[in-house]
């Protein structure tokens, strides 16, 4: 059944695209080896595609790809037959900066829809309508955009609006940002960018240094998390809301998008402002994946200094990823389980799942390999087994059961 | 040939047309931004008169990113500049050529979007829509430059000196700052701030305005070597920014381009303004540096 708003969820290759679309995304977006963004990262080819193609259509969700490098001349080659056979292959849009990838894409591959990439920085109908004649279906808002603004461009957009819900942010309009090229040769606009605006600047005023030795002036934004704002989002008509992290690991889509997936659906259900109790309940489960501090962007205010972030840069993380279910026997009650990160006999732990909503129980019984009852995990992609008291599946997930 | 800059006051145009300017631009407040002045209408008005009166041309920068709560203000802008006969808006958001447009005044439009106007084709797309000009990426190399130049049909223009615009934001990052390390400064509108990256010692001058937040590059391009070669493949207009500069200074950079045309060795030009002007850090900027280096 169709959904009335779509999940969209990133993935940075056939394994994360598999756990995206089984944890809830209407549709994914990934990367090709050529014409993309964060190329040569975990990027997909052909095979590739065609493979999540077929997997995203057992789950009537879409796949969309990335073909947003701003080109130079020399990028050009062999457009065409890519975007041909992207068509062929049965992807649903590719999301596009260039005018001259967006007009062959409706020239040669029509069958695909063009999705104009949040490079543009478009913030109004006006700009929008212009993408409208150049064949764009749907345009993926700048995050510069309040919640005031997503509202009236969507009720009043002649195309459909995507907007970014959640993960990283650019601090600079985004495709304008040369910060990256100037300082390491590397250009964003073409899958290179340093995050030179995360780093450590000193401010000076002519020659006198005004920014403090202990906490130099930086860039860095913190991280979007918009989903209080997602009722107000599907009253707008937004067609697709947007999660961010092509070079995100497999847990934190599982846990992103599965959560985010319980909102939209209990939303749906149950249209209305989230209640104190639902947004401390969604708080603490994104709180789950690893992640900035997170701010709510430019949804109901421009950001500040609240936003930013001055000293340490890097993500937290309350509940660790400690394994991935491969099997599960129900008679003994034991799942197959590949290691991901340390853990000991007599933790707590928690399943969570694409069917499975956070479910506790105590490792009280682990079996290696040998058969051997041990009383630690500490060897990754190791396999054991361990009992669990209720049904889990294969792809379902452990973490610890309580924040660290 | 046309040599184009920014407005800096009624009293320095007589000097600019004298030193060869032949366009100069004006940006109103509220619609423009990255310029090193704003100008309220009244201002304009008097400088596009006197503009006229020197034989300069006068264009309208109006280059920000606009929401539909500024549309009003842009049209009211387009009213004006009908008023004033200008024959020149630069833009960077599609919402004005579609505004200007509607009008049947898609030829007074340049489209200069900073970063996007990379490769030849793209070009030629927004120069079939009737566009006056293109202003090519300042973050492709010569080589490129004279490809896309020498290829498309219908105006470019190139942006040949002046610290570049490096990156914008909507966020007041200075006085974002300054309330993180509780300081009572205020930083908006000044014109003499730098950053320095901790491990490095390029100054990259950063301004705060109503707009947002502008940083640009730690050297001055000055592409003296380039413009030789430039106009063998068919360039005729060129950007020289004056933002950050003395205007003894510009006016002796600028010099600098009218002495390579006359015969002076473009390395000899460079060198003498290096050595005048060392705090310029003049450099030939992407020209002959590509950027595309990827993360592995
Ligand atoms: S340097 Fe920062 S703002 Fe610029 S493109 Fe990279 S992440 Fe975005």
């Amino acid at each position: 059944m169709k959904k009335k708003i779509e999940l969209l969820a990133p993935a940075g290759d056939l394994e994360r695209a598999k756990v995206a679309i089984r944890y809830g995304a209407d549709a994914v977006y990934l990367g090709g080896k050529r014409f993309s963004l964060r190329s040569r990262s975990s990027n997909f080819d052909l095979k590739d595609i065609r493979e999540a193609v077929r997997f995203a259509r057992q789950y009537h969700s879409a796949i969309h790809v990335t073909v947003n490098l701003i080109p130079h001349d020399e990028d050009l080659e062999g457009l065409r037959e890519y975007l041909m056979d992207l068509q062929e292959a049965g992807v649903t849009a590719i999301i596009a900066a260039s005018p001259t990838i967006i007009t062959e894409a409706r020239r040669w591959a029509p069958g695909l829809q063009v999705h104009l990439s949040t490079q543009m920085s478009s913030t109004n109908l006006e700009c929008i309508r212009f993408y409208q004649q150049m064949g764009v279906s749907r345009v993926v808002l700048a995050r510069e955009c309040s919640l005031e603004q997503i509202r009236y461009l969507a009720q009043n957009s002649p195309l459909e609006i995507e907007t970014f819900i959640h993960g990283g942010m650019c601090v600079n309009y985004s495709g304008r940002c040369t910060l990256s090229n100037a300082m390491t040769w590397r250009d964003a606009n073409r899958g290179g960018c340093a995050q030179s605006c995360r780093w450590k600047y000193h401010l000076l005023e002519k020659d006198e240094r005004i920014s403090d030795a202990d906490r130099p002036f930086s860039m860095s934004s913190k991280d979007l998390l918009a989903f209080r704002y997602i009722p107000e989002m599907i009253a707008a008509n937004v067609a697709s809301l947007k999660i961010e992290g092509r070079m995100k690991s497999a847990y934190y889509i599982a846990t992103v998008v599965k959560t985010y997936r319980m909102l939209i659906d209990e939303v749906l259900q149950h249209p209305g402002p989230l209640s104190a109790q639902q947004i401390a309940y969604y708080e603490k489960e994104f709180a789950k994946a690893e992640n900035r501090p997170t701010c709510t962007g430019f949804l109901d205010h421009i950001p500040d200094h609240r936003d930013h972030l001055y000293g340490v840069n890097g993500s937290g993380v309350t509940h660790d990823f400690l394994g991935l279910v491969l099997d599960y026997d129900e008679g003994a009650q034991q799942a197959v389980l590949q290691v991901r990160n340390h853990f000991r006999k007599g933790e707590r732990l928690e399943v969570f799942g694409p069917t499975l909503v956070n479910q506790q129980f105590l490792a009280d019984e682990i079996i290696n390999e040998a058969g051997e009852q041990i009383e630690v995990c500490n060897k990754p992609m190791e396999t054991v087994r361990i009992r669990i008291p209720f049904a889990v599946s294969a792809g379902d997930m452990i973490r610890r059961g309580q924040a660290r | 040939m046309e040599w184009i800059t920014y407005y800096t006051g009624m009293q320095d145009l007589k000097d600019y047309k004298q030193h060869g300017i032949t366009t100069i631009l004006l940006a109103p407040e509220s619609l423009a931004s990255r310029v090193p002045q704003l100008n309220s209408w009244e201002e304009i008005e008097t400088a596009v008169s006197l503009c006229r009166r020197l034989g300069l041309q006068a264009g309208i920068m109006l280059n920000r990113i606009y929401f539909d709560e500024d549309l009003e203000k842009l049209e009211e802008a387009l009213d004006r500049i009908e008023a004033l006969g200008i024959n020149r808006i630069d833009y960077t958001d599609p919402a004005v050529y579609m505004r200007a447009k509607a009008r049947g005044w898609q030829s007074l439009c340049f489209y200069n979007p900073d970063t996007l106007m990379c490769n030849t084709r793209d070009v030629q797309f927004y120069l079939d829509l009737g566009l006056g000009g293109v202003i090519l990426s300042k973050e492709i190399t010569l080589m490129e430059m004279q490809k896309i130049i020498a290829s498309v049909h219908g105006k470019t223009e190139l942006i040949l000196f002046g610290h570049l615009v490096m990156a914008y934001s909507k966020r007041a990052l200075l006085s974002a700052y300054q309330a993180e390390i509780q300081s009572d400064r205020d930083l908006s509108g000044k014109q003499d701030l730098v950053l320095i990256e901790t491990t490095r010692q390029g100054r990259m001058p950063i301004v705060e305005d109503a707009a947002g937040t502008t940083i640009y590059t730690d050297y001055t391009l000055a592409a003296y070597a380039e413009l030789k070669p430039l106009i063998a493949s068919g360039a005729e207009r060129f950007r020289l920014d004056n933002h950050f500069l003395k205007k003894e200074e510009f006016l002796d950079c600028l010099d600098g381009f009218h002495q390579v045309l006359a015969g002076q060795p473009a390395k000899k030009v460079m060198e003498e303004r290096q050595a005048r002007y060392p705090h310029l850090a003049l450099s030939s900027g992407y020209m002959h540096q590509k950027t595309n280096l990827v993360k592995e």
